[in-house]
């Protein structure tokens, strides 16, 4: 049975290099850095927040319903892991056999992303669990994943320069986890991330 | 072997609760203290330099974030010592690279030069020769080893940590570190004995 000569295991033991001089200022420097590059692109998350709520407040009273409270919550936190649904699945001809009204959206810029995020009433929907649906609207080139709000009436998020900037759903194993996640493909950034309403 | 590593679990308490109130200046209290030691581990599982800052960076930030769910349950040292590795040995994964010498093991050799002068204080010149040989080959030897098998080899032979504080860290039994460590160990003979034919 082979074992470590003493030697070999002195050596060892000086490989217990710590770094010295200023090492850990400098790196403490770097890591304050990359707080703030964190922390500024949650500032813009939360920017992007305001603008919903204060969307949501108004269209609200716009809204159909068929009874009981909606709320929307907007919840800016990381995601966790969870199944994602690509929103790209459908073909346009779909959308084009079954043409969706909208109504108004607010327009967001955010941080290179460009889209849009509003209530639609429409008839192009396919539910994917409780309140998740995919929704369909003129002219698009494909689904964008959707929660209901009231009888035909759907709350959804899409971009601009689709495929680049792809709105994705996370379905969570509890459906009361599930949330709707505007991911800019490019930067790996999310931009909004939204909780269904629990349906009454 | 076996050293025990002089920590003060109070004071890491302390510093924790401090840090998950919002206290960032408690946080960096913590990186500053465990930065030396997560270096010397990070450093010698992945053999480079610039790795190793770059792991380190993403190690600490992964421990701000998730620092609201930590409970106190181990100590705060044994929950980083585990976030370090499972990163490191999650980043060797990834990185596609072939596993040899480096420029960075000439530094490690400057750094270890202190301790190695110590070794060779009454040594003659071709002793000393061979030691900085031998070095070199256990160099080579370490990144043949298995990812898994280095972490232990860095946290036992190189880190002095105890059987018991490594299965803490790795989640796994002291028999199952022994067992790693006796393998490696068997390993690391093998390559070396190679060498000296």
């Amino acid at each position: 049975m082979k074992e470590l000569s003493s030697e070999i295991r002195r050596l060892l033991a000086t490989r217990r290099v710590e770094p010295g001089g200023d090492y850990c200022a400098e790196f403490l420097k770097e890591f304050h850095e990359r707080q703030r590059r964190e922390l500024a692109s949650l500032s813009a998350g939360a920017i992007l927040w305001e603008r919903v709520v204060t969307w949501w407040a108004a269209e609200r009273r716009k809204l159909w319903m068929t009874g009981g409270a909606v709320s929307l919550v907007v919840i800016l936190a990381a995601v966790g892991t969870t199944a994602v649904i690509s929103a790209s699945a459908k073909k346009k001809d779909d959308l084009a056999q079954r043409p969706a009204v909208t109504s108004e959206h607010d327009e967001i810029q955010q941080d290179g992303f460009q889209g849009w995020v509003g209530v639609e009433e429409t008839r192009a929907f396919e539910r994917m669990g409780d309140s998740i649906v995919q929704v369909g609207w003129e002219g698009a080139s494909h689904w964008t994943p959707g929660f209901q709000v009231g009888d035909g009436m759907f709350v959804s998020v899409r971009s601009k320069a689709e495929p680049d900037q792809a709105v994705r759903l996370f379905v969570a194993e509890q459906p009361s986890e599930a949330r709707i996640v505007l991911v800019d493909q490019r930067s790996g950034m999310v931009v909004i991330e939204a909780k269904p309403p629990v349906r009454q | 072997m076996g050293e025990s590593h002089k920590r003060g679990p109070d004071e890491d308490a302390s510093l924790v609760k401090r840090a998950q109130e919002g206290d960032l200046p408690a946080f960096d209290e913590l990186v500053v203290k465990h930065t030396p030691k997560l270096y010397a581990l990070v450093y010698n599982m992945t053999g480079n330099r610039e790795d190793t800052n770059d792991v380190l960076q993403d190690i600490f930030a992964r421990a701000f974030r998730n620092l609201k769910n930590f409970q106190g349950k181990s100590a705060f040292y044994t929950w980083i010592y585990s976030i370090s590795v499972n990163m490191t040995l999650n980043f060797l994964k990834k990185r596609n690279r072939e596993k040899r010498v480096s420029l960075d093991d000439e530094e490690l050799a400057l750094e270890q030069r202190g301790e190695l002068q110590e070794m060779n204080a009454s040594s003659d010149p071709v002793k000393e020769t061979e030691r900085h040989e031998l070095n070199e080959r256990l160099s080579i030897a370490l990144q043949k080893l298995s990812d898994d098998h280095r972490a232990v080899v860095t946290m036992f032979d190189i880190l002095g940590m105890p059987h018991a504080e490594i299965a803490s860290i790795l989640g796994i039994s002291s028999g199952t570190v022994r067992s790693r460590l006796h393998y490696a160990h068997r390993q690391l003979q093998s390559y070396l004995e190679e060498f000296r034919k």
